[in-house]
């Protein structure tokens, strides 16, 4: 599957963005900004490391993706539903890129070695919506060292 | 019992009363008028020396003028006695100044009176209790260096007795009011009687000297006159309490309580002039220590009342047992404040101006948070004055002067309301003769008021005019909070019960044990739309564990596991909910926090509170509920409980397969045989997912 993003598009998440955690696209400078990092809290830092991310790796930010849309997203896994046996086998995992959240479904599987909460990722796949939450099946990933590695 | 403070609680304040026991407690007026009348027949314990105190300041020559100033003190006390009579007659509910103004003159007068009256009951413990020390220290020499102490230590035992629940207990009141008058009475008749027969009565500050302050004459002399007798007027405080205890006497209930105003009326009047007279008889003269020469140093001087009954009584044991008499009732008196204060702010709670905790009545069915609200800032008072009965004084009155003013005032509104609409000329003449007596009463007050608070304000009335506005305001914004929080919750129009269309249940998991098992097994008694488990992922080995015996007992519940990359467990629960939600405005999130009750507090304290913080947190989120799942330890008393509490979650599930329950009771505390956890695992229903 080849990446239709490409690396030239404009890697800052536009304004307007759903997750009321990350900061819009504007960049402050100098003592300004040092105070918001003083004052924010630690969600709000993280979603500016994964945006930052997304721009050094060439994905697409989770808030611009459109409707069955091929999309190359890359972040961290808020979190990871394992399923009872009983039921239809799969694995849920919440992806975050620090401008949306998107859930990644993997069926047929109730775990995959790697796939924990907290792990960084890359992911690849068509994008949809289901029931009110962005969601992509059983894309292609990768997993990341994290970003402070 | 189970706490060491409901122990203490129940030593101090006494076995709870049940309601019923509330039934007013009517009193016949013999009774009536010591519980009523202690306030305002104690100021003859310190009225007079109020005056010579102010007047020592043009030295011993003013000293004569006392006799106008008392003269005008006492005409006053029977004008506002007098008027009191009609509004005895007229509200005889028991609401007094505040219902009078509020009928009247509308809701804002009447939280003017609140205010100020609230004040002044304030005072009148600071003064009563500060001036009854002080009578007791001018027996007792010694106590002088801890004033302050004693008379805290007094305030708190009054706030006690009251908490008890004495307030309607009248011989308490009445022997030792009746035993004040007596001695009272007994000393005017005996010094009285010794100047008739030719003796002379020394007080023993009769050869000091006054230092003046300064020379007095026309205008300054004027003033200085007018002082004295706006502190006089301490005499008049406590008449109020009567027009506010009507519905406590014996029918006819008006016409009792106005006799026992007259009868105050009298009384007090009849004492004051005696003991003034007697003071002057006796040259008593009273100034601060440092302007009186002649005084051994370091000494004290004493009340003035107790100079006169030492140079009437010398140092007989009379003289002890008025002084101790004299100090009983100015503890009484503070104590008439915690009638009436209590009784204020419950109505005021009621009427929504003070926080609705002033309107509930506590164990022994008094309003208990009322007076310990007085009781702390009465001793604030009686500190910040270190006692001194003379510079609370400065304080005093300004309040009572302004609810006489505004209730007099409210009185003519009423004849003039009622006046149009009788008919029957004998009413209309009663009404008509009631109108001038108020109308009277209101212009007395009125002027007095002006000269209290033209002659005052630098001397510390300033204090009370600032802090009445402070608390008419405080009153306002309280009321005005809670009109807009009724608003906010009355329902528009027709009333609907709208269910949420999905409800998403989610268990919080922290370890498989009992109280998980028990929150698991009680979400899905729930019935919800979708149930899943949640753990946050703080330490990976812990989450593997976790996961490993989900695996192993197949819990037919989804556990889905939120990264932490900060070790926080509240915030990424919050964010996780708040995705939950987001996606229909009718859906309903619920989330169960299994936890376990311990039965000691400092058992908690070895354990983390997170899940009350979660709590506090989710309780912002809108759309969320929070269902607390407790699970009592047999230290919070589990082990009466546990048979039925285990009883009633087993319903959750009937058909629980035969292999779950084994394996989970192995892990088990084996000490809790009683209980069967596995029906929360059992259940076949799954999630709907």
């Amino acid at each position: 599957m080849t990446q239709p993003a490409s690396p030239s598009a404009d890697p800052r998440p536009a304004g307007g963005d759903p997750d009321p955690n990350s900061r819009p696209g504007k960049r402050r400078r100098g003592l300004r900004r040092l105070f918001d990092r003083l004052t924010a809290d630690p969600d709000t830092l993280h979603a500016e490391m994964l945006q930052e991310r997304i721009a050094a790796e060439g994905a697409r930010p989770i808030a611009q993706c459109a409707d069955r849309e091929k999309v190359r997203l890359i972040g961290t896994l808020r979190t990871v539903t394992i399923r009872p046996r009983a039921g239809v086998a799969s694995l849920e995992a919440v992806l975050w890129d620090g401008t949306g959240d998107v859930a990644i479904i993997w069926l047929g599987r109730r775990e995959i070695p790697g796939i924990t909460p907290g792990r960084h990722i890359r992911a690849e796949g068509r994008i949809t919506t289901l029931g009110g939450h962005r969601a992509i099946f059983n894309p292609i990933y990768e997993l990341l060292p994290s970003p402070s590695d | 019992m189970s706490s060491t403070i409901g122990l203490l609680k129940r030593v101090l304040v006494g076995v709870p009363v049940r309601s019923e026991m509330l039934g007013e407690a009517t009193l016949p007026k013999r009774i009536a008028l010591p519980v009523f009348a202690s306030d305002a027949l104690s100021s003859v314990a310190y009225a007079t020396e109020e005056i010579l105190l102010v007047l020592s300041a043009g030295g011993v020559a003013l000293l004569h003028l006392t006799w106008y100033v008392a003269g005008a003190v006492g005409v006053l006390m029977l004008v506002v006695v007098a008027s009191y009579r009609q509004n005895v007659h007229a509200y005889p509910s028991g609401g007094g100044d505040y219902e009078v103004a509020t009928t009247n003159l509308g809701p804002k007068i009447g939280l003017t009176v609140a205010s100020a009256l609230m004040v002044d009951y304030t005072l009148t413990v600071a003064v009563s209790v500060s001036s009854g020390v002080a009578n007791l220290a001018s027996a007792f020499p010694s106590l002088n260096s801890h004033l302050v102490l004693i008379s805290v230590a007094v305030i708190a035992l009054i706030t006690l007795m009251n908490l008890r629940g004495v307030r309607e207990s009248g011989a308490a009141f009445a022997i030792p009011t009746y035993f004040f008058i007596a001695s009272v009475a007994v000393m005017i008749i005996w010094g009285v009687f010794k100047l008739a027969t030719g003796q002379h009565l020394v007080a023993e500050s009769a050869n000091y000297q006054i230092k003046a302050a300064g020379s007095y004459g026309g205008l300054s002399l004027l003033f200085l006159l007018l002082r004295a007798f706006s502190s006089g007027c301490t005499a008049l405080t406590g008449v109020e309490a009567i027009s506010n205890g009507v519905p406590a006497f014996k029918p006819p209930k008006s016409k009792n309580a106005a006799t026992t105003l007259a009868l105050l009326g009298v009384i007090a009047v009849s004492m004051f002039a005696g003991v003034t007279a007697l003071a002057l008889a006796g040259h008593v003269h009273a100034a601060d220590a440092s302007d009186l020469v002649g005084l051994p140093a370091g000494n004290t001087p004493r009340t003035v009342i107790a100079q006169v009954a030492h140079s009437v009584f010398g140092g007989s044991a009379m003289f002890f047992v008025l002084q101790f008499v004299t100090a009983l009732i100015l503890v009484l008196a503070a104590n008439t404040a915690f009638n009436g204060f209590p009784v204020l702010a419950s109505i005021l709670a009621r009427d929504g101006f003070m926080p609705r905790q002033l309107h509930t009545r506590g164990d022994r069915l008094a309003f208990s948070n009322g007076i310990l609200l007085l009781s702390g800032f009465a001793i604030l008072l009686v500190v910040a004055f270190h006692a001194s009965p003379t510079r609370l004084i400065q304080l005093y009155i300004v309040g009572v002067f302004v609810s006489f003013v505004c209730s007099q005032t409210g009185m003519i509104r009423h004849w003039n309301r009622l006046l149009p609409q009788t008919t029957d000329q004998g009413r209309r003449r009663r009404m008509m003769r009631s109108r001038v007596i108020n109308a009277i009463g209101a212009g007395f007050t009125a002027t007095v008021l002006v000269i209290v608070l033209a002659t005052k304000f630098t001397k510390g009335a300033w204090i009370v005019v600032v802090a009445m506005p402070l608390i008419w305001l405080l009153m306002r914004s309280i009321r005005r909070h809670y009109s807009a929080v009724a608003a906010e919750l009355t329902p528009p129009g027709a009333v609907k019960i709208v269910p949420p269309s999905n409800n998403h249940a989610v268990v919080l998991v922290s370890k498989l044990h009992l109280p998980t098992l028990r929150a698991l097994g009680y979400a899905k008694a729930t019935r919800p739309t979708r149930l899943e488990a949640v753990t946050v992922d703080l330490d990976e080995r812990e989450t593997q564990a976790l996961k490993a015996q989900w695996e192993e007992h197949d819990i037919q519940v989804p556990l889905t596991i939120i990264a932490s990359p900060f070790r926080e467990v509240t915030r990424p629960v919050v964010e996780y909910v708040k995705r939950l939600r987001s996606e229909n405005p009718n859906d309903i999130v619920t989330v169960f926090i299994p936890e376990y009750v311990l039965g000691h507090w400092w058992e908690q304290l070895l354990h983390n509170q997170s899940a009350l913080r979660l709590k506090g947190r989710l309780l912002y989120q809108r759309r969320v509920v929070v269902a607390s799942v407790p699970y009592q330890l047999r230290s919070a008393g589990a082990e009466q409980q546990q048979p039925r509490t285990d009883a009633a979650s087993t319903p959750a599930s009937s058909s629980t397969p035969a292999t779950a329950p084994a394996s989970a009771r192995s892990q088990a505390p084996a000490s809790t045989p009683a209980s069967t956890p596995t029906p929360a695992e059992g259940a076949s229903g799954g999630s709907q997912r």
